[in-house]
C-alpha cells in the first residue's frame, strides 16, 4: 500500500475513535463523568441494530440511521437508570459504577447474542478501488464521510441552536445555568443520549470490517479516549483531530514498523503526550483567556 | 403586591442562614437588602429564585401565586430574574450567546429581538463586544453582561446581588445609575449590596439583615440619612 493509501485508511480508523472520544467528552463536560461503558453500549446498540436488520426487511441504510434513536435511547436510559441516582457520590464510586456499566454491558451481550463474531453488512464496498492512482476503499471513504457529516451536524447543533447554547453553558457553569432557567438534569439525559448516538455509529460503522462481537469496542473506546486527551479532552475539535492523528499515526506505525506493536504504539503516544503536554496538544496558553 | 414573603427560612444542614424573614414589595419599587458578610442576603435572593442549595420554609407569593418549592425554570418563566454574586457568566460563550441564554425560557422571538436591543443602547460597550466570549471582558463589562443577561428574561422583578462587587468607582456609578433606568421600565428590584450608602440613594425602602434576620427597615431615604444607623449596622461608608 502507498503512503497515501495508509493515510486514507487510518483517517477512516481515526473518525471511529472521533465518534467514541467526542462521546466521551461531551459527556464529560455537561456531567463531570468519564463513562468507561460507552463502548460496550456501543457495541450493544449495534447488536440492537442487527436484531432489527435480521427481523424486519428495513433497508441497511434505514437501519443505520435508526442507531441514532436506538443509541439515544439506551445513553438516556443509562444516564436516568445509572447514573442519575448516583451523581452526588463521590467521584471514585462514579468511575466504578461506569467500569461496572462495562461489563454489564459486555456480559449482556454475551448472553443474548453469544460469545461468537457477528458478519455485519457494510454500506459501503470493503474491496478497494483505485481513485487517482490510489488504492482505498470505498469503506474507508464512507467511514470518513458519515463521521463528517455527523460532526458537522454537531457543531450546527452546539453553535447554532437553543439547546445547544444551553448545554454548553450548563457545561461550563451548572449553577448560573439552573439560575436561567435551564433543567440541567435535562441537559445530562440530553448528553449521554447524543453521546450514546454517535457511538452506536461508530460501532456500527467498525462492526463490517471487524465483525459485531462482544469484545469489539474494548480497544476502540482506549483509543477514542486517548484520541480526546490527545485533543485536550474538553474540546471537540481537538478531540476530533487527536482522534484522526492517532488513527493515522497508529496505522503508519503498523505498516512501516511493526503490526504487534501497533497498539501499544497508541498508548506511548498518549503518556508522551501526558507528559510533555498535560493540557492537549492543540491547547494554546488558556491562562491568557480567563 | 408582586412579591409577599412571609417567616421565611433557608437552612444548610444544621445551619440556618435565614431566620424567619418576612416583607413585601410593591410592582415598580427598589428594594436594598443590606447587611454584613454572611447575613444571609445571597441565601434570601437564591430561595426567591427557587436554586437555594439549603431548604426553604416559610411561604413566597409571587403575583398572588405562591412559589416556594418551584423549580427555578418555573420561577424565571413566572417573572423573576437574577444577576448573581460575583457574576457567573458563560466565560466561553460570546457576550451575545451569554445574553440569548439569559432570554431561554422565552418563546417571543421578536420580542427578545426588541429587548436585546434596548439591553444593548443600555449598555453600549456590550454591542461592540457581542462577538467576544464573556471570559475576556473586564470586570465591570462582565457586571454588565450579567445584568442585561438577566434583564433578557424580561422579568418582573430583577434580583441584583452585589452588583458593584470589585468595581472601580466609575463602573459603580454607572451600575447604580442603571438601577434608575430599569425601574423607569417599570421593572421591580431588589438589589444586595455591601455599598450601602450608595444602594440607599437609589432605593425606596432598605432591610438591614443580621444573621439571617431583618434587623431594621424603613424607607431607603431616611435610613441613608442617619449615619449613626449606616455606621451601626452596617460598619462602613
Ligand atoms: N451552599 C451553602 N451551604 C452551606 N452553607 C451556606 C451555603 N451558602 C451559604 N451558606 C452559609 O449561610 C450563611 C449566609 O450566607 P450568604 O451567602 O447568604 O450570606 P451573604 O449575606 O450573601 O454574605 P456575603 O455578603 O458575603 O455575600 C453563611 O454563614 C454561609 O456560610
Ligand atoms: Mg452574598
Amino acid at each position: 500500500m502507498t503512503l497515501l493509501s495508509l493515510v486514507v485508511s487510518g483517517l477512516a480508523l481515526g473518525s471511529i475513535y472521533a465518534l467514541i472520544g467526542v462521546s466521551l467528552v461531551i459527556i464529560s463536560k455537561a456531567t463531570d463523568v468519564v463513562n468507561f461503558g460507552q463502548g460496550e453500549m456501543a457495541m450493544f446498540g449495534a447488536f440492537l441494530t442487527l436484531t432489527l436488520l435480521r427481523q424486519t426487511d428495513m433497508p441497511l441504510w434505514l437501519a443505520v440511521l435508526a442507531t441514532l434513536p436506538i443509541g439515544f435511547l439506551l445513553g438516556a436510559l443509562v444516564q436516568l437508570i445509572v447514573v442519575r441516582p448516583i451523581e452526588n457520590a463521590p467521584a471514585l464510586n462514579v468511575l466504578i459504577s461506569t467500569l461496572g456499566l462495562f461489563f454489564v454491558f459486555n456480559s449482556a451481550a454475551g448472553i443474548v447474542w453469544g460469545f461468537d463474531p457477528h458478519p455485519f453488512p457494510s454500506l459501503f464496498e470493503l474491496a478497494p478501488i483505485t481513485v487517482g492512482g490510489v488504492a482505498v476503499t470505498p469503506a474507508s471513504l464512507g467511514i470518513i464521510a458519515v463521521a463528517l457529516s455527523v460532526m458537522f451536524a454537531l457543531y450546527l447543533f452546539f453553535e447554532k441552536t437553543r439547546w445547544g447554547t444551553a448545554m454548553r453553558a450548563a457545561s461550563m457553569n451548572r449553577t448560573a445555568a439552573r439560575m436561567m432557567g435551564i433543567r440541567v438534569e435535562h441537559v445530562a439525559v440530553a448528553a449521554w443520549g447524543l453521546a450514546g448516538g454517535l457511538s452506536v455509529i461508530s460501532a456500527v460503522l467498525i462492526a463490517p470490517l471487524t465483525f459485531l462481537d462482544q469484545q469489539m469496542m474494548v480497544s476502540i473506546i482506549l483509543k477514542g479516549f486517548a484520541g480526546a486527551i490527545l485533543g485536550g479532552f474538553s474540546s471537540l475539535p481537538g478531540s476530533v483531530i487527536g482522534c484522526l492523528i492517532l488513527g493515522v499515526a497508529e496505522t503508519l506505525f503498523g505498516a512501516y514498523v511493526s503490526t504487534s506493536m501497533k497498539d501499544s504504539f497508541a498508548f506511548v503516544l498518549i503518556i508522551l503526550v501526558l507528559l510533555l503536554r498535560p493540557s492537549g496538544v492543540f491547547v494554546t496558553n488558556r491562562a491568557k483567556k480567563v | 403586591m408582586l412579591l409577599e414573603v412571609e417567616d421565611l427560612t433557608v437552612d444548610y444542614g444544621g445551619i440556618r442562614a435565614v431566620d424567619g424573614v418576612s416583607f413585601a414589595l410593591d410592582q415598580g419599587a427598589v428594594l436594598a437588602v443590606l447587611g454584613a458578610n454572611g447575613a444571609g442576603k445571597s441565601s434570601l435572593l437564591h430561595a426567591l429564585l427557587g436554586v437555594s442549595e439549603g431548604t426553604v420554609g416559610g411561604r413566597i407569593r409571587f403575583k398572588g401565586e405562591d412559589i416556594r418549592g418551584r423549580r427555578p425554570d418555573e420561577i424565571v418563566t413566572r417573572g423573576i430574574a437574577m444577576s448573581p454574586e460575583g457574576r457567573r457568566l458563560f466565560a466561553d460563550l460570546t457576550v451575545a450567546e451569554n445574553l440569548a441564554i439569559g432570554g431561554f425560557r422565552r418563546r417571543d422571538r421578536a420580542a427578545m429581538r426588541r429587548d436585546r436591543e434596548e439591553i444593548l443602547d443600555l449598555f453600549p460597550r456590550l454591542r461592540e463586544r457581542l462577538n467576544q466570549s464573556a471570559g475576556t471582558l473586564s470586570g465591570g463589562e462582565q457586571q454588565m453582561v450579567a445584568v442585561g443577561r438577566a434583564l433578557m428574561a424580561a422579568p418582573d422583578l430583577l434580583l441584583l446581588d452585589e452588583p458593584t462587587l470589585g468595581l472601580a468607582p466609575l463602573f459603580i456609578e454607572e451600575i447604580m445609575a442603571l438601577i434608575a433606568e430599569i425601574r423607569g421600565r417599570g421593572i421591580t428590584i431588589v438589589v444586595v449590596e455591601q455599598n450601602a450608602k450608595k444602594a440607599l440613594a437609589r432605593a425606596d425602602f432598605a432591610h438591614v439583615m443580621e444573621r439571617g434576620r431583618i434587623v431594621l427597615s424603613g424607607s431607603a431615604a431616611e435610613m441613608g440619612a442617619r449615619e449613626d444607623i449606616v455606621s451601626a449596622y452596617l460598619g462602613m461608608h
